[in-house]
């Protein structure tokens, strides 16, 4: 009986757990790049334009981007995109494309979370990359929250 | 595309690691350090090459039907037929470093404009680009001509609502200037409330439309993209000094040149069914609104040729609105498109009946009637209605259905024979995917 019960209330504490990490999802993203990436800070506009694809180098340097995206359907993904970037999951896929297949470039890389997300950022010095400002460590920097603007 | 790429990088990790042992195993038997570090070296190059290597495609499995039995649509017909919206696609691209990449994309059509064999895949694209700052790039190669909004994606279906764009302004005609061989320059401004997009390009090409030849001898262009919040606007411009004949025209040529020796304007006559060295101007004008999920959209062109010789002048429009719900998107389009043959050959026949008068000789005027007929046969007009839906059942791939009406006199299978306005109702299903 007790241990059903703390059954219960690990799964109770888990639910408001996920609801918890939601949430916060949607109050905070950082955008992170490499420690020894030159840049320090990104404005809203140069952040749109690298997931994009608009610019392809980072601004005043020489160095070329590795967008690191988070799988399309995951929160993350539709609350960066939706809210920040200001385009509809649906319309952003049409718009990648049409962006691939009309000589403009390569896609970002997609990987399976946040947490690769990071340790992707964390090991390649050209890598950009969105995540939950939680999971922010030492190993990556971050140029931009989103909760700042 | 992107978990092809992963799973490479994975393949190359343990391809890697095999050539890793074998040059462990190479040391024992004491090939030399000098062998193994050069075998190593070698084989993390050559996996970090295939990091740099992209492949991707895209496809449209489309099936139509047309209720009309006189009139063509890119040879569409009273039976449920497969061809004429099919399309496959392959790229390749190699990100050689920050700065070069290069990119080639081959496309296969179910049905041609010119005398290839169906599904024979066509060139669309092999360019070198290099990226000059984080705002300018040039691409030098072979690219598609930006004529309007939509004219570098043609064929990706995936990438809009429709089963094709709006044929009024991307007019089949457009398609012997598909793409060109030279280069362009695209640069991106912040001009504090808007983006800025420039590209200029230049280039040449030669192809067939039909029984055309025709050769563009140079063409340059240049267009503006500027976008704010929501709106898109888009002004391109583009001059082509063309060369184009066709030897279907031949006997009349041949005819005339017959009379030449009673007046040189007959010599006048033929040699106004050519076009040579002659420059067109193709302006397109498109806005594009998105109001929260609605979309608003329209671009209007004017081709404008020499005023003379073989040639024409070209206007039109569309207006096209869609509205996602959820997986849905509901659209609805309305075109119109007229074409205006140059007179010069009518006015050029006129005048020579007062040099020799009708009924002096009748081969004459049989060949006088059927070359006014002919010129006469290229003036069209003509309206489309389009409603259709489209519905992304994957994550890559849309089903759309799409009803189109046409009241046109325009010859859209590009036969010249008559000109009475013709209505036709044509049903399209179409499976875009992107892979």
């Amino acid at each position: 009986m007790a241990a059903l019960l703390s059954k219960f209330r690990i799964s109770h504490l888990l639910a408001w757990l996920l609801l918890w990490v939601s949430l916060t999802v949607e109050a905070e993203i950082a955008i992170i790049v490499h420690p020894e990436n030159p840049v320090q800070a990104l404005s809203e506009r140069d952040i749109k334009k690298l997931f994009l694809g608009r610019i392809r180098m980072f601004p005043g340097t020489t160095d070329a981007p590795i967008v690191v995206d988070q799988p399309a359907g995951t929160a993350v993904h539709s609350v960066f995109y939706s809210g920040f970037i200001n385009m509809e999951p649906e319309k952003l896929k049409r718009y990648r494309a049409s962006y691939l297949f009309s000589g403009q470039g390569m896609l970002p890389l997609t990987v399976d979370d946040a947490l690769q997300v990071r340790d992707y950022v964390a090991s390649h010095p050209g890598a950009i990359g969105y995540v939950n400002a939680e999971i922010v460590d030492d190993s990556v920097k971050v140029v931009f929250k989103v909760s700042d603007r | 595309m992107q978990s092809i790429v992963m799973q490479n990088t994975a393949m190359n990790e343990n391809w890697m690691a095999s050539v890793t042992d074998v040059t462990r195993f190479a040391k024992r038997l004491c090939l030399g350090m000098s062998l193994n570090a050069w075998l190593l070296v070698a084989s993390s190059a050559q996996a970090e090459m295939m990091d740099q290597f992209h492949f991707s495609g895209f496809a449209t499995l489309g099936a139509g039907k047309l209720y009309e039995s006189e009139a063509h649509f890119i040879d569409y017909h009273e039976a449920w037929s497969f061809k004429s919206d099919t399309i496959l696609g392959g790229q390749i691209q190699f990100q050689a470093s920050d700065r070069w990449a290069v990119t080639g994309q081959v496309v296969a059509r179910g049905f041609n404009f010119d005398n290839k064999s169906d599904f024979e895949p066509v060139l669309e694209w092999l360019f070198t680009s290099y990226q000059l700052t984080p705002e300018t790039r040039v691409r030098a190669g072979r690219l598609r001509t930006p004529f309007y909004l939509y004219s570098e994606s043609l064929e990706i279906g995936y990438s809009y609502p429709w089963v094709r764009p709006p044929v009024d302004a991307y007019s089949f005609l457009l398609s012997p200037l598909s793409h060109f061989d030279g280069a362009d320059v695209t640069a991106t401004f912040d001009a504090g409330f808007a983006d800025i997009d420039v590209q200029v390009f230049a280039g040449v090409t030669e192809s067939e439309y039909f029984d055309f030849n025709i050769q563009i001898n140079t063409m340059l262009g240049a267009n503006l993209v500027a976008r704010w919040q929501d709106v898109t606007f888009r002004y391109g411009a583009t001059f082509v000094d063309t060369d184009a004949s066709s030897v279907a025209l031949q006997p009349l040529i041949d005819g005339f040149n017959q009379f030449a020796v009673i007046d040189p304007i007959f010599a006048e006559i033929a040699s106004s069914h050519k076009t040579e060295s002659e420059w067109f101007q193709y302006h397109g004008l498109g806005i594009q609104w998105e109001y929260q999920r609605w979309t608003f959209l329209s671009e209007q062109y004017a081709i404008i040729g020499p005023g003379k010789d073989f040639s024409n002048d070209a206007f039109g429009w569309y207006i096209s609105v869609s509205r996602q719900i959820g997986a849905f998107v509901p659209y609805a389009v309305v075109g119109y498109y007229r074409n205006k043959f140059s007179d010069e050959i009518e006015n050029l026949i006129e005048q020579s009946k007062l040099i020799v008068v009708p009924g002096a000789i009748p081969s004459l005027d049989s060949l006088r009637q059927v070359d006014a007929s002919v010129a006469q046969g290229f003036n069209e007009h003509g309206n489309t209605y389009t409603a259709g839906v489209r519905y992304d059942f994957l994550a890559n791939a849309a089903l759309k259905l799409e009803v189109e009406y046409f009241d046109s006199t325009a010859q859209l299978r590009g036969n010249i024979s008559g000109s009475a306005s013709q209505d036709a109702w044509l049903t399209t299903v179409v499976i875009d995917v992107v892979f």
